[in-house]
């Protein structure tokens, strides 16, 4: 799984200056479900994907994109 | 200034699940210990019952405060961080699915002790083995699949 999906939280939590708790808390997750989508080692369901990039108010794709090189 | 951070409702269900863990895997160590009273006699039977005593008083020590945490926090609150896709959950099932594949093995092997070595033995010794055993690889397999590094900020605090 790891590797598949590329995503941008990191980036979004520092333009937003929220910390990964402050994430976790807003969205209804804990912490490490935001840690770990965040290294790549868990790949989010679509709806924690979903109310991520509605926190951000963003599409989704802005946030989350596949990693095209496994796929070629 | 206020030194002392409210817990939010994500970090106490956090805390509670890895509690549960700790406190999982020292069950298993009690039906060690209950497995082990079958095969050993006289004052390290004593001993290990006084073990076993002092592990249960463990077990609730470090559960019962965290649970205790999680039922003040509003319903709203606990529905809300017991989502069926967080990553604790996904290990959860990681490591029932281990566990339960790891306790099929067990229970050939003990299958197999049962009718060649320990074939004196009571049935309630089996029990307890396959117990330890499942309750110790789940817990076991949990703490490995979230203890790995995963960028947390606050791990990354507190080594600083």
């Amino acid at each position: 799984m790891k590797g598949e999906l590329n995503n941008r939280i990191r980036v979004y939590r520092a333009e937003h200056r929220l910390s990964q708790e402050e994430l976790a808390d807003a969205i209804g997750v804990t912490r490490k479900t935001i840690s770990t989508i965040e290294v790549g080692r868990f790949v989010p369901s679509t709806i924690i994907a979903l109310k991520i990039a509605r926190h951000f108010n963003v599409p989704v794709e802005d946030i989350f994109s596949l990693n095209d090189s496994n796929f070629e | 200034m206020n030194s002392i951070k409210k817990e939010s409702p994500a970090i106490i269900i956090d805390r509670f699940f890895q509690r549960l863990a700790i406190g999982m895997f020292i069950l298993g160590l009690m039906y060690a210990i209950s497995a082990a009273n079958y095969v050993v006699e006289g004052d390290l039977k004593q001993t290990l019952s006084l073990i076993k005593r002092g592990l249960s008083f463990a077990v609730i020590i470090i559960v019962l405060p965290q649970l205790w945490k999680l039922m003040r926090l509003s319903g709203s609150d606990r529905a809300k961080c017991f989502q069926p896709d967080s990553y604790i959950v996904e290990m959860y099932k990681h490591a029932s699915t281990m566990a339960f594949a790891l306790t099929f093995v067990a229970l050939i092997i003990l299958n197999e002790l049962s009718q060649g070595y320990f074939t004196a033995m009571p049935t309630a010794f089996f029990f307890d083995t396959a117990l330890w055993l499942t309750v110790d690889i789940f817990a076991l397999t949990f703490f490995i699949s979230t203890l790995a590094s995963d960028g947390d900020e606050m791990d990354m605090e507190d080594e600083a």
